[in-house]
């Protein structure tokens, strides 16, 4: 062993033991050893120096410190290339993610030149291309002059992903200010510029989450744009552990926010972090900490990890780098002075370890920077009275002087610096207010930002797994909560917040809750604001839209037209708040059976509304809706037809064919088709809303057994009784978990598909089941004993007398409590007839029946198909008396139901056809026209077939056939 | 000549066997290195180095002491093929003008690129601790340029974690001292 080997030996030892020791015992070994051998003392002093300084090198691989291997790596693309709609021209430049190309539109759509960046392979390509499909609208919506616009994105043809933005002809901000040589007000300047633009995204809650030098160019004309907003989180692994190895290698280590490292939340702050280091880079080439290569390391030393002053730094470069960054005029002690003071307080600020205590929005730094610029007290200082006064002095040096002078003989040293000290403190007191007021709508901003991204972390089945699942409602309510807890000391605040989350409760359907919130937020409004203001009027609209919804109309009324009138005073320009008030109010009206009023008012909140439209097109198409539905109820269907349709066009123009709206929209129009008997015109119409309901809500959402119902009893009217079937079917089991009167409306229908399908055991199982649901739900309604009415009418057809003849009774006595219902009373009787006619009690059947017919020739005149089924149906009776003196009025019945029903194609004419001629022939047969008899039911059978519905009536005409010596097939 | 067959042979002190191992395993580990960057971002040594092992080793049965053998070449081929291609960028650089404008140069190519020096220096600081204490500067290799995790040198080397984890640190502390600036 040589001597060098040997002394390493002995200073390795010592290392050893001393290294484990805490400092106090290791201090004291140290001071011991040096007694014994100062030589060695001090080589193991170094040695421990070493060991406590941070080796961010040797902490990580070596290939990590090499991740450009082969810098002639290139891989497989070629100009030429097609991906998407897009041609690869020229490649620009590779990186981190991926390389990226020059390209244009290769589909001859129109001439574009744009950046398209390929994702490297490696990544979760499924994961990120799923998120970028969601996030790629909100993306491409960001439209700000300093920011990079994304066009589009997708899965090239081997599978990886890409997207498609502006191409910028330009160089990275830190590089162009140093090769332009820029001087430090420049750099600022470009930064809030950089600011800005970021500060508009975060309004649009986006965060970029991975800014950093090379994600800010500036173009040909020296502006500043931003690349890559939220592309980071795009790339980022599901879990949302940015931690892990997977997730900071789609972060740049030197440039992320210790949340980032951390695995915390990220929001706005953490750009507003990059946007500190970025400056510091801009200002000193330089950023103000040294960072550990390997995650595990970086993770470990972040928390405290040292911070300089960007003056410090400039104090310490070269005389060439400095050149390099300002040119030779410049020199480091110089630099190091202008950053000194504000330019380090405002990089400190946003730089802070805790996000909290950095400048709360990108608006707020580009705010202090641009006070920077203009020699004013920045906020981030604002607590120090000294540096106002300094600033302001250095400000106003002429002016100060003279004042002094002035004051000084006026008054003395003492009220100069009073006077001086209050302007000063006045001037900052503005800023502060404006700090405050521009920081206050951004922390909303963010509130509500933050209980978005809530709402998306909760769709997230890790998250999910995690913790238990809350509904959107739930959320909100805990929001709600939290609001009252934190901002309690801040009611204005507290009541624009309670305002927003409110009106989410009215989206998520949850009205009473919606109710409650907005009142308060109107009582905390009017106590604020002023029961004046602009703001309590919104509010109270808001308020008066949720008692609506809670349908308590009698409520919502008054408030809604005392929220119209406040508007019109406090709030006029607020168009579509108006516009929306007013159609409510027109649906109240509506109903109420004014339709004139109705019509006014929902004709003037459109023309409000086409005054005010924002091009989102949402509430206007809900204003021509409106007018749609009172046009309809009044009975003029082309009109209506005509504002559904524009309504239409308007969200399939702005929000795509397949938006769930156009689905409502749909089905609108298609009642009203229906209604015009345009049958299958209206199918169509329900058959694109289902087809949309199904694309875009959950399986078995509400909407589409609503759907299904109207579509189901469509089918059934268009004989189409299997796919009626079908549709009532699933109707029924979507429904049936909330008992709704919609479940009932289903059953119901479902009931009156079972007897046209001649299944009369289904039917008055259906309609029995319907029944027990009206009553559950509405009571003693209307819809509850008519329900009663069909039951007993399928009663009769499956030959249940008594069970019928109770419950028509059990109908009758309700219904005589009711206000009185011409429809329903008819009904009845005509029920009373079949029952009276089926039990053999023919007088009593006669009289029924008569009494029916002229109810509704009274109701709906001669031509009507309910006037023809009563007259073939007292004809029927009249005959079955066998009495020959009544013969020559069943005869007239039936010659006149036949001469209206014999122009008509339609199953239930043909059937009701075949029922009159069945009654002729046995009116033919009683005065012994058998050859006419013959040819009637002849006809009858052919007719009787068509509707399985009409079996019994069929079964009669075969008996009668028999007995007339025809031979019927069975 | 299967891989077994060499490490066996430079084990025993065959000099063509070593450097013929050496040769193979530069060629291999810098074509798995190349691979692997046009796939992910963070590139691991290690899985290199046992990827290569997986390769060239087959799936047979291999004697520990081979294991051992393997990976302290390896290392040595990576910290070989690390300082090459330093070497060979600065001469790039020198030689060929301003990098091409990239949209998208990472922050950690930039620290990369800010590091060759330190790179170098720490090649230098490795050469003079070899000089006093070779075992140290061979479990640097492994560590580093490798990438092995201490349990696995401790499973190859058959030695305690907790006596490689204090060296370790000693070495970590020399290289520290040498590379820091005067």
């Amino acid at each position: 062993m040589d001597r060098r080997a040997a002394r390493w030996n002995a200073v390795a030892a010592a290392f050893d033991a001393l290294v484990e020791l805490d400092p106090a015992a290791r201090a004291a070994r140290l001071a011991q050893l040096r007694g014994e051998d100062p030589a060695l003392a001090e080589e193991v002093a170094t040695l421990l120096r070493a060991d406590g300084s941070d080796v961010p090198l040797l902490d990580g691989d070596a290939l990590q410190a090499l991740p450009n291997l082969h810098p002639g790596e290139r891989d497989d693309m070629a100009a030429g290339h097609r991906i998407g709609a897009y041609r690869l021209v020229r490649r620009l430049g590779e990186g981190g993610m991926g390389v990226v190309w020059l390209a244009e539109r290769a589909d001859g759509g129109f001439e574009q030149t744009v950046a398209l960046k390929l994702l490297k392979r490696g990544m979760d390509t499924h994961a990120i291309l799923h998120r970028f499909l969601q996030e790629r609208r909100i993306l491409a919506r960001l439209a700000h002059p300093h920011i990079v616009r994304l066009h589009d994105g997708g899965m090239s043809d081997d599978g990886r992903p890409y997207y498609v933005m502006d191409y910028v002809d330009g160089e990275p901000l830190t590089t162009w200010a140093a090769g332009k040589q820029l001087d430090v007000r420049v750099r600022v300047e470009l930064l809030a510029a950089v600011a800005d633009a970021v500060a508009y995204a975060h309004a649009q809650l986006v965060v970029h989450r991975d800014l950093k030098p090379s994600n800010v160019m500036v173009d040909a004309h020296g502006a500043p744009r931003v690349l890559d907003f939220g592309i980071a989180k795009l790339l980022e692994p599901d879990n949302g552990q940015a931690h892990t190895d997977t997730g900071l290698r789609v972060l740049s280590p030197a440039y992320a926010a210790p949340e980032q490292i951390l695995g915390e939340p990220i929001g706005t702050a953490t750009d507003v972090y990059a946007l500190g280091l970025l400056l510091c880079e801009l200002l000193v080439g330089r950023l103000p900490h040294q960072r550990a290569a390997t995650v595990g390391h970086l993770v470990q030393t972040v928390g405290d990890e040292p911070t300089e002053r960007a003056s410090a730094l400039a104090a310490r470069l070269a005389r060439g780098d400095v050149a390099a960054l300002y040119g030779s005029a410049v020199d480091a002690r110089r630099l190091a002075r202008e950053l000194g003071g504000d330019l380090d307080l405002i990089i400190a600020t946003a730089l802070q370890r805790e996000p909290a205590r950095r400048y709360a929005t990108a608006a707020a730094l580009a705010g202090d920077l641009r006070r920077w610029l203009a020699g004013r007290p920045i906020t981030a200082r604002a607590d120090s009275a000294a540096y106002r006064a300094r600033r302001f002095v250095r400000r106003h040096r002429l002016g100060v002087a003279a004042g002094v002078l002035v004051a000084l003989s006026l008054l003395g040293g003492l009220g100069a610096a009073l006077w001086q000290a209050r302007i000063a403190s006045a001037e900052a007191q503005r800023a502060e207010a404006a700090r405050a007021s521009a920081e206050q709508a951004l922390l909303r901003s963010e509130r509500v930002k933050q209980f978005i991204l809530a709402l998306f972390h909760e769709q997230d089945p890790v998250a999910r797994a995690r913790a238990q699942a809350r509904t959107p409602a739930e959320l909100v309510r805990e929001g709600i909560a939290e609001v009252d807890r934190n901002l309690a000391g801040e009611a204005a605040l507290q009541a624009e917040l309670l305002r927003d989350l409110g009106e989410i409760q009215l989206g998520v359907d949850e009205p009473a809750h919606a109710r409650d919130t907005l009142q308060r937020a109107w009582e905390l409004h009017q106590r604020v604001s002023g029961e004046d203001s602009a703001a309590a009027a919104e509010t109270l609209a808001a308020y008066a839209e949720a008692v609506y919804a809670a349908k308590d109309v009698a409520t919502a009324e008054p408030l809604l037209r005392e929220a119209i009138r406040r508007l019109q005073n406090a709030a006029p320009d607020r168009l579509t708040r108006l516009a929306q008030v007013e159609s409510t109010l027109a649906l109240i009206e509506l109903v109420a059976g004014r339709k004139d009023q109705a019509e006014r008012l929902a004709r003037h909140a459109l023309d409000l509304e086409r005054r005010a439209d924002d091009g989102h097109g949402t509430q206007l198409a809900a204003r021509l809706a409106t007018l749609g539905m009172v046009q309809q109820e009044s009975g003029r269907y082309d009109e209506a037809l005509a504002s559904y349709r524009e309504a239409l066009a308007i969200v399939a123009a702005r929000n795509g064919p397949d938006h769930a709206r156009a689905a409502l929209l749909h089905v609108n129009v298609a009642d009203v088709l229906r209604v015009q008997r345009h049958y299958p015109q209206a199918l169509v119409e329900y058959e694109a809303a289902l087809r949309i309901e199904r694309r875009q809500l959950p399986a078995g959402h509400r909407l589409i057994g609503i759907t299904l119902i109207r579509l189901g009893d469509l089918q059934r009217r268009m004989q189409q009784l299997d796919a009626a079937d079908r549709s009532l079917s699933e109707a029924i089991t979507i429904l049936a978990p909330a008992k709704s009167g919609q479940y009932a409306q289903a059953l119901q229908f479902h009931a009156t598909l079972a007897r046209a399908r001649g299944d009369f055991t289904l039917a008055v199982q259906r309609y029995g089941e319907s029944f027990e649901a009206f009553r559950a739900v509405t009571g003693d309604s209307l819809y509850t004993w008519l329900t009663a009415l069909m039951h007993a009418d399928a009663l009769v057809d499956a030959g249940r007398l008594d069970e019928a003849e109770r419950r028509l009774q059990a109908a009758r006595s309700a219904l005589a409590r009711m206000p009185p219902d011409e429809y329903a009373k008819l009904y009845a009787t005509g029920v009373g007839g079949r029952l009276h006619h089926a039990q053999g009690r023919i007088e009593a059947a006669i009289q029924q029946r008569r009494v029916a017919l002229e109810g509704l020739l009274a109701m709906y005149g001669a031509e009507h198909a309910d006037v023809q089924e009563a007259r073939v149906a007292l004809a029927s009776s009249l005959l079955a008396a066998h009495a020959p003196e009544r013969r020559s009025e069943a005869a007239d019945l039936l010659q006149a139901a036949h001469a209206v029903l014999a122009g008509r194609d339609d199953p239930d004419a043909r059937a009701l056809v075949g029922s009159a001629l069945l009654e002729r022939g046995r009116l033919r047969h009683a005065t012994g026209d058998l050859a006419g008899a013959r040819g009637d039911i002849v006809q009858a059978l052919r007719e009787l077939q068509l509707r399985p519905g009409d079996a019994r009536r069929l079964r009669e005409a075969r008996a009668f056939a028999r007995g007339l010596g025809l031979a019927t097939t069975r | 000549m299967e891989i077994t067959e060499l490490i066996g042979k430079a084990r025993e002190g065959d000099a063509r066997a070593s450097e013929h191992l050496f040769a193979v395993l530069y060629d291999e580990l810098r074509r798995l290195a190349a691979g692997q960057l046009r796939g992910a971002e963070v590139m691991r040594a290690t899985s290199l180095v046992h990827e290569a092992w997986l390769k060239l080793a087959g799936h047979g049965a291999v004697v520990v002491n081979d294991r051992s053998h393997y990976f302290s070449v390896a290392a040595r081929v990576m910290r070989q093929i690390v300082i090459d291609h330093v070497r060979a960028r600065g001469a790039l650089r020198r030689g060929g003008g301003a990098a091409p404008a990239s949209l998208d140069t990472t922050a950690l190519q930039v620290a990369a690129e800010e590091r060759d020096e330190s790179l170098l220096a720490l090649d230098a600081a490795l050469v003079r601790l070899a000089a006093v204490d070779a075992d140290l500067a061979a479990l640097v290799e492994m560590r580093f340029y490798a990438g092995l995790e201490l349990s696995e040198i401790a499973d190859a080397q058959q030695r305690s974690e907790s006596s490689l984890k204090r060296d370790w640190r000693r070495a970590r502390a020399f290289l520290q001292r040498e590379m820091m600036p005067a």
